[in-house]
C-alpha cells in the first residue's frame, strides 16, 4: 500500500528551531506607486492591493493600513481608522 | 477567528510545463478540475467566511471549463475574484471575447520570460502568441505582471524586463521560486540560492528599471539582501512580505473540496471536505481546533535563533516557511540589528 505522507509527517521535516514567535509577523505592503496613480485612486491606501475600479470604487482584498478618510469596502475590510 | 483571503483551485491542467511550477507534481491532468457545483459551495462558505473576494489559481484557470458562468455566479452573489492566469488564452479572439463579456475583477499575470523561453517551457504553438496575449492584456486591463524568479532566468532578467514593457506593461513583481513538493519528494533544483539570487537581483536593478518600474514580493529572508539595496526599495516602498500562512487567515479550497495550509503543499491537506468541514461556521470550527492550530504554529516557527531578537522580524517574518523544508535556516540567516 502506498504510504501517504500527511501534513503532520511533512511538518516534521521541517527545519526551524521549534520556537513559535509570540508576536506573528505581520509583513509589509507596499504602495505601488505607479499602479495607483495609474488608477488614478484618489484615496491615500497604503494597502498594495488596493486598486480602484473603473467605477472609482477602492477594492481592498487584504488587510491593510488606511489612511482615515479610506472608505474601501471589500475582502478582509480595511484595518485602518475609516 | 477572521479570514483575510481565498483561494480557489479550479483545475490541474495547463498549457505550459514550467519546470520550477509548484504544481509539478500534479502533472497537470486535464480531468481534474472542479465542478461548477463544487466551486458555487465553495464560494458559499468563503461567502460565510466574510469574504467578498476570492482568488482563481490552476493548473491554468483559464482552462477551467465552467469559468466564464462561474464569473457569472461570482457577480449574482455579489462576490468578486483574481484570476492568476499565464495569460496565453488571450491571444484567442474567441476566449478574450467570452472574457471581456464575463470577466474577473482583476487579473495576476504571470509571465515566464521571453517568448522564447516559453517553448522551453511547453508552448506548443508559434512564439508570437506570447507578445499578443501579453500585449492584449495590457492595453486592456491594467495590472501588473508577475515573475518568479528562478534559475533559468539567472542570464536574461533584464531581457525579460524589457519585453514585459514591449508588451505594455508599467509594473513587473518579483517573487522567488521555492521548493515544490509531492509526496515524499522536495525538490528544490530551481531555486537559485537566495545569497546568490540577491546578488544577480541587486546588479541587474538598474538597468530592469530603464525599462519598468520593479516590485518585490519578498518571500526570501529580507537579511539576505544588500543593506543599501534593502534600504533604497524599502524607502521606495517597492517591496511587499509577509503571506496569509503566517498571518493564519488564508482559506484554500484544491479542486475537490478540501482545504490546504498553502498552495504550495497541495498534496498534504489539513481538512476534507464533507468530513472536517461542510460549511463556514464548521470550517472555522476545524480552524480553531488545537492540532490544527499546532500545525501552523509548527510552520510559522522561528526558522533560526538569530530571527528571535532581529528588528526586521516582524516585518519578514524569515521568509516563505517552504524555503527551511530545503536549506539549513542558519546557512541562509544572517541577524541584523
Amino acid at each position: 500500500m502506498e504510504h501517504v505522507l500527511t501534513i503532520q509527517d511533512l511538518l516534521e521535516l521541517h527545519l526551524g528551531t521549534g520556537i513559535v514567535p509570540t508576536q506573528k509577523p505581520i509583513g509589509n505592503t507596499s504602495k505601488r506607486k505607479s499602479s495607483l496613480s495609474d488608477r488614478d485612486c484618489d484615496r491615500d491606501c497604503r494597502c498594495n492591493r488596493c486598486r480602484p475600479t473603473r467605477t472609482d470604487e477602492c477594492a481592498c482584498v487584504c488587510k491593510c493600513d488606511c489612511s482615515p478618510d479610506c472608505k474601501c469596502e471589500g475582502v478582509g475590510e480595511c484595518c485602518g481608522e475609516d | 477567528m477572521k479570514m483575510d483571503g481565498a483561494w480557489l483551485t479550479t483545475n490541474r491542467e495547463c498549457n505550459l510545463r514550467c519546470p520550477w511550477c509548484y504544481a509539478k507534481g500534479t502533472r497537470y491532468p486535464a480531468k481534474q478540475e472542479m465542478s461548477f457545483g463544487l466551486a458555487k459551495l465553495l464560494s458559499g462558505i468563503i461567502k460565510g467566511l466574510e469574504l467578498k473576494h476570492l482568488i482563481l489559481i490552476g493548473g491554468e484557470p483559464t482552462l477551467w471549463k465552467p469559468l466564464f458562468e462561474y464569473n457569472d455566479f461570482c457577480r449574482q452573489e455579489g462576490m468578486s475574484s483574481t484570476i492568476v492566469t499565464n495569460g496565453l488564452k488571450f491571444a484567442e479572439d474567441e476566449f478574450f471575447a467570452q472574457y471581456q463579456k464575463n470577466p474577473c475583477k482583476f487579473l495576476s499575470i504571470s509571465v515566464k520570460g521571453v517568448p522564447e523561453q516559453y517553448q522551453k517551457f511547453g508552448l506548443r504553438t508559434d512564439v508570437s502568441r506570447v507578445k499578443k496575449a501579453l500585449s492584449r492584456i495590457a492595453e486592456n486591463y491594467n495590472e501588473v505582471v508577475c515573475l518568479t524568479f528562478n534559475s533559468l532566468y539567472r542570464e536574461n532578467l533584464p531581457k525579460i524586463a524589457k519585453f514585459v514593457a514591449e508588451c505594455g506593461f508599467k509594473t513587473l513583481a518579483i517573487s522567488f521560486c521555492t521548493p515544490s513538493f509531492k509526496g515524499l519528494v522536495i525538490s528544490g533544483k530551481f531555486i537559485t540560492h537566495p545569497h546568490e539570487t540577491a546578488k544577480i537581483i541587486a546588479n541587474s536593478y538598474q538597468e530592469m528599471r530603464k525599462y519598468l518600474e520593479i516590485h518585490f514580493n519578498m518571500n526570501f529572508p529580507l537579511c539576505v539582501w544588500p543593506e543599501d539595496f534593502l534600504k533604497r526599495i524599502r524607502e521606495e516602498q517597492l517591496i511587499n512580505t509577509g503571506c496569509h500562512v503566517k498571518g493564519g487567515g488564508g482559506a484554500i479550497f484544491d479542486i475537490n473540496g478540501d482545504s490546504v495550509m498553502c498552495n504550495g503543499l497541495f498534496d498534504y491537506p489539513i481538512a476534507v471536505y464533507g468530513k472536517d468541514f461542510w460549511d463556514a461556521d464548521s470550517y472555522l470550527k476545524f480552524r480553531q481546533k488545537e492540532e490544527v492550530k499546532a500545525l501552523y504554529d509548527r510552520i510559522i516557527n522561528f526558522p533560526s535563533e538569530k530571527c528571535r531578537d532581529c528588528d526586521m522580524y516582524i516585518d519578514c517574518g524569515g521568509g516563505c516557511p517552504l524555503l527551511w523544508f530545503f536549506y539549513k535556516p542558519n546557512d541562509i540567516i544572517e541577524n541584523r540589528r
